[in-house]
């Protein structure tokens, strides 16, 4: 489960207290994309809120020393917009980076299921696997989040948050996206998807169990 | 200008130097002490990384760096001792094994890779990369940092002897010529001045000066903020508290080693 806790980021959420239980697609949609960066990189471990409390797996992790708080996302992916690659690492090296480091798994023991990812892309995916050894800086944004979203589901997370993951996509390519974003939350029961965008257009794809809405500096629920 | 704000400007320079070199040392205890994350494979390729740039790509700069200072030094020692083939072996050793090898190297090291690392981290700050890491539940100081404090580290070690190697076999060819003796009785002048103490002080110098090295590069990168103008300035930084550390630390060990 992910909870907030009042928590507030000054500026852009006021005492926002909501959760999102196992087995729930959530979308959240933000007013700004600066909004949703706040949120996310709250939900990251990255920006401490100004009061309230974050809840993943049961921990408060703003309340962890940061060397146990790092830990919790072992098992939660993020699927940054533009990837959330590392510069200096091929394609490939950023994609099986969280196995390898974290279960050892060496990337040729991976890399069936990168090319079953891969074929599930359809032409995305061909475009992609054509530029494995490149360095992430020369590749267009789509491709960078595309890989960022094969590394995340090697993991097998089971909370997955994505950002802006369908903008910039044609429409076929979003299709396929959200098939597969939908294929890959089922695939695992209890599994919770969080798809956070301020564009509520590019969501629609998306079919949610739940849908909250930023309204001013609070975080309401909307009907699914 | 008043006299009391210079001061006070002076009093606070003075403060914030050593500021970063606390916060430097604080860095490389806790890399030091993470030293098992290099039983992860990416770790361990972040780790052979750094001993391919700044040791192997390095040789062939050294080379040339080590057998100027050989020819240079034995110049000099010549005009001053005259054709004294002993002596001017025993001179050239014990300046380049107990002075100018780990001192040149470090200096050269801190040209070549204290920039490049602080520039690298910096960059990787500016561009949220580190935040991505940390996102993926991997710890930034155990990725990025150990790797680099014991590649380093690692390399000044290796290289210094390497340049202590060629510096001195340089230097004697070259004053084998001058003064028509063979070698072999200045290595044999050589080895009777130089022992393990020397060798000893020499390897903890270079292993000191890599860990310095390796934290102010560090330290200065990951202060970067957000801005890419704070690059130039963070490896600015950092190459001046490497050397002001390092020269310092020269001090003292030659002070304790060698005088006391």
């Amino acid at each position: 489960m992910v909870r907030f806790e009042r928590v507030s980021i000054a500026g852009i959420i006021d005492t926002a207290s909501f959760e999102v239980r196992g087995g729930e697609v959530c979308k959240i949609i933000t007013e700004t994309d600066f909004g949703k960066n706040a949120l996310l990189d709250c939900m990251a471990g990255l920006r401490k809120p100004d009061s309230g409390s974050l809840y993943i797996s049961g921990e408060d992790i703003y309340m962890l020393p940061p060397s146990k708080a790092v830990l919790i996302y072992k098992e939660v992916s993020f699927i940054w917009k533009g990837g959330g690659l590392v510069s200096n690492l091929r394609l490939w090296e950023n994609i099986s980076l969280p196995m390898e480091y974290h279960n050892g798994v060496r990337p040729e023991e991976m890399e069936d299921r990168v090319l079953e990812y891969i074929e599930k892309l359809g032409p995305l995916g061909k475009r992609l696997s054509g530029r494995m050894n490149e360095l992430p800086g020369h590749l267009p944004e789509h491709l960078r989040t595309l890989a960022g979203f094969i590394r995340a589901l090697l993991v097998e997370p089971y909370l997955i948050i994505y950002d802006s993951i369908l903008d910039g996509l044609s429409e076929g390519a979003a299709d396929t996206l959200a098939s597969l974003i939908r294929e890959f939350h089922n695939e695992q029961v209890g599994r919770i998807s969080i798809i956070v965008n301020s564009d509520e257009r590019s969501l629609n794809r998306i079919d949610a169990t739940k849908i909250l809405r930023q309204k001013g500096e609070s975080i309401e629920q909307a009907e699914t | 200008m008043s006299e009391g704000s210079a001061i006070e400007r002076l009093g606070s320079n003075i403060l914030r130097s050593a500021g970063h070199i606390r916060g430097a040392n604080a860095l490389l205890y806790d890399a030091l002490w993470r030293i098992r994350s290099l039983l992860h494979p990416p770790v361990r390729e972040v780790f052979l990384r750094q001993l391919y740039f700044t040791g192997l790509e390095a040789l062939g700069r050294i080379a040339i760096i080590a057998s100027l200072i050989g020819v240079v030094i034995i110049t000099q020692v010549i005009n001053i001792v005259g054709l004294n083939a002993e002596l001017t072996g025993k001179v050239l050793a014990w300046t380049v094994v107990r002075e100018l090898g780990p001192l040149l190297t470090a200096i050269i090291i801190i040209a070549r890779s204290s920039t490049a690392v602080a520039s690298e981290l910096g960059s990787m700050r500016v561009g949220r990369e580190i935040d991505y890491l940390r996102s993926m539940g991997i710890d930034h100081i155990d990725y990025l940092i150990v790797p680099r404090v014991y590649g380093l580290a690692a390399c000044v070690v290796l290289l210094t002897f390497y340049f202590q190697v060629i510096a001195v076999v340089g230097g004697v060819f070259v004053s084998s010529a001058v003064l028509s003796t063979p070698p072999l009785v200045q290595f044999q002048g050589i080895f009777t001045t130089i022992g393990f103490y020397e060798i000893g002080i020499s390897v903890a110098k270079s292993a000191v000066f890599g860990l310095i090295i390796a934290s102010s590069s560090c330290y200065h990168g990951l202060r970067v903020k957000a801005s890419i103008t704070e690059i130039p300035q963070a490896t600015t930084k950092a190459v001046m508290q490497a050397l002001f550390r390092v020269f310092i630390m020269d001090g003292v060990i030659t002070m304790l080693t060698f005088i006391w």
